[in-house]
């Protein structure tokens, strides 16, 4: 006899079955509010983000400011391939800890040891080596007893978690025909639902979200971030209008309903073949995760001419009703609004250098004083092209109500051009739209980089910390008043949350680009740090921060612990 | 030091595909300037943005630009085709996507750049 279920009936019992079933699912109980869903399970790091409310805060305590002086190195864990870094953020359940190095290589450690208790490495096809994003590796999900991969050779694929024996593969996407777009970041879990989108914000493709479901692998819809409207994309540019959603997504439990950022409008820098506002580019997008309709739509920078994608994460503030959604894009700029419509509440500016786009009305949303690059001609816009932050993530601490992020200060000149079909033929190609792109400081000033303490509501600055180079590390806040941020350097800051004031650092040798984790294994907190620079970003910044050339390569997941 | 400066040569020689083989001289002269724009096209759409930089230098590998005569086409012409795994960053292969012309064509724009006086200012 079949039995049907309201959705939330079918959560709830879908998890308690899941859990009599030993299969140690993530939670087992619903959130009611996004203070219960920011707070669960908080001897864990079970998500990407921690949960799905986005904060990166740990509600552990033991180690605070004033013990954090006395941590030591508990161990360390290394892939054995620095390509690229170690960029991912580490997941965190019962005592197990996982993370995927480079090529998708991934492990399955002892929490409280380092010591290795399985590792798989994914057969992937050769033509992964032709996309420019090869060796990427962001992050794996770990749920429904099996931890996922989206993989760079276009897959879904499902482990089991206790053996890291392979369940399922599923091939979404060709290389091929998308121009090496691959899943560089972790797909998420929305109940039994596995979504994810590529990256190649750059490439000249239609790019889409893909849901499958998580037991099986069998796809149950694919979200067209390019909108099917020629008032948005007219003729046929929307198949070359980008749209890609690469970071990882969130899925608020409260209501059932994903969140997901979408990245820029391609050819980059030259709109004129695509006048309008190539929805859903530079938009944050609810999705309901059974059918993948659109439940509403907040485009952020309409017809972007900037490279100022919007694909960074969603963050819920327990504040309030608890309705806010707080979203960054390249731009620079912080939407406020209501998470359950969209409804804009406020807009505000993270970043000093800009000139591309004068001001946003806080109300509307539209885009005043817009600074477009011109054909032919040369034009300095702030910020370049790697936007006011880079997809390094922001924490917020409930405790002081402020959110944590790191930014760039710093442009660059374009001289926007049509794209040569000719050029256009290397699958690892990018579709620019400019002659030339050129790192500047900014105006009357120098490149650098921050870590800011802010309102997330107006932008209210608390305190600020600047760096000679940008730090390109996801930031974490924990219940012991501290703020952890690595740079790119290898230092490892720790910082009272409150005041900002530095109270310990270690040096790990070469830089931070991976997500910052805390959690707990027989009572005894640990902070994860994923180390070793690396990633396209490096690369770009160089012309600007020279010294970046200098700074050694690396990969190591460096653990540390009280005595 | 003599090793050091062989063992990349030979690896990259070592693993050459048969059509690098083929076409490791260039069908053209190099100081050709119609070769030099097609190549500096090509350079500005798929090398420069976040690896190399334009006109070849601030990117994160060594510049190109006023490098003088370290820069052996031949290896050029077989890292372009063949791709390189670096420390920070992984120059994928370009082989599968451009001719052996249309690479050469990439060589004579780096030996153009190479024998370039430096930028005043970067």
């Amino acid at each position: 006899m079949m039995i049907e279920f309201t959705s939330r009936r079918r959560r709830i019992a879908l998890a308690l079955l899941t859990v009599s079933a030993g299969l140690g699912v993530a939670s087992a109980t619903r959130a009611e509010t996004v203070k219960d869903m920011g707070m669960a399970q908080p001897n864990d790091w079970p998500q990407y983000h921690r949960t799905g409310a986005a904060w990166r805060y740990s509600p552990l305590d033991q180690i605070n400011q004033s013990n954090v002086k006395n941590l030591k190195v508990a161990w360390i864990a290394q892939p054995g391939d620095i390509s690229k870094g170690l960029q991912a953020t580490p997941i965190e359940v019962d005592g197990v800890l996982y993370y995927i190095g480079p090529y998708n290589r991934v492990f399955a450690l002892d929490g409280a040891t380092g010591q290795i208790i399985w590792q798989y490495q994914p057969k992937l096809d050769p033509i992964s080596d032709q996309s420019f994003y090869s060796a990427t590796s962001r992050g794996i999900t770990v749920g429904r007893g099996k931890v996922f991969i989206g993989s760079l050779d276009g897959r879904f694929i499902a482990l089991d978690q206790k053996t890291g024996k392979e369940l399922w593969s599923r091939q979404l996407v060709d290389l091929k025909t998308t121009y090496g777009s691959v899943f560089s970041s972790p797909p998420q879990l929305a109940g039994d639902v596995l979504f994810g989108g590529t990256t190649g914000g750059d490439q000249p493709t239609r790019q889409k979200i893909y849901a499958v479901n998580a037991d099986t692998g069998v796809p149950v819809w694919t979200f067209d971030t390019i909108k099917d409207d020629p008032k948005s994309w007219p003729g046929k540019s929307g198949d070359v209008g980008g749209g890609a959603a690469w970071l990882p997504g969130t899925y608020d439990e409260t209501t059932d309903t994903i969140y997901i950022g979408i990245g820029n409008a391609s050819p980059d820098f030259y709109g004129a073949d695509r006048e309008g506002d190539n929805k859903y580019t530079s938009s944050v997008l609810a999705i309901d995760p059974k059918t993948g309709k659109l439940k509403w739509a907040r485009q952020e920078i309409p017809h972007d001419v900037w490279d100022y994608g919007a694909p960074y994460e969603a963050v819920l503030l327990p504040t309030g009703d608890q309705k806010t959604l707080v979203h960054l894009n390249k731009a620079g700029f912080v939407f406020v609004m209501n998470k359950d419509n969209g409804k804009l509440e406020n807009v505000w500016k993270l970043v000093d250098a800009q000139n591309t786009i004068k001001a946003i009305d806080p109300k509307t949303g539209e885009l005043i004083g817009r600074n477009e690059p011109v054909v032919g001609e040369t034009k300095l816009l702030c910020p370049w092209l790697l936007g006011g932050r880079s997809w390094n993530h922001g924490a917020y601490s409930p405790q002081t109500g402020y959110w944590y992020t790191n930014t760039m200060e710093a442009c660059n000149t374009v001289t926007s051009k049509k794209d040569d079909p000719s050029s256009l033929k290397a699958m690892s190609a990018l579709s620019l739209g400019a002659a030339d792109l050129v790192t500047k400081a900014p105006p009357g000033g120098k490149p650098l980089g921050r870590l800011v303490a802010v309102d997330p509501l107006t932008g209210a600055k608390k305190w600020s910390v600047d760096y000679d180079i940008p730090a390109l590390g996801t930031v974490l806040a924990t219940a012991g008043g501290l703020v952890v941020n690595g740079d790119v350097e290898g230092v490892i800051h720790f910082y009272s949350a409150k005041s900002g004031k530095e109270v310990w650092n270690f040096n790990a040798g070469s830089g931070i680009r991976g997500g910052l984790i805390s959690y707990s294994v027989k009572g005894k907190q640990y902070i994860a740090v994923p180390t070793g620079l690396g990633s396209a970003a490096v690369g770009f910044m160089a012309s600007a921060f020279p010294k970046v050339n200098t700074l050694p390569a690396g990969a190591a997941l460096v653990v540390f612990a009280l005595p | 030091m003599v090793r050091t400066k062989i063992l990349p040569v030979f690896v990259c020689l070592t693993t050459l595909s048969g059509a690098a083989r083929a076409e490791n001289k260039p069908p053209f002269d190099l100081n050709d300037p119609r070769r030099i724009e097609m190549g500096k096209l090509r350079f500005e759409t798929s090398c420069a943005s976040y690896c190399h930089g334009f006109d070849g230098v601030g990117g994160v590998a060594p510049a190109f630009k006023a490098r003088g005569d370290d820069l052996d086409p031949q290896y050029a012409f077989e890292t372009i085709t063949n791709g390189r795994k670096g420390r920070r960053a992984i120059m994928p292969r370009w082989g599968g996507a451009y001719s052996p012309e249309e690479i050469w064509e990439l060589v004579a724009y780096l030996e153009f750049l190479a024998h370039e006086k430096p930028s005043q200012t970067n």
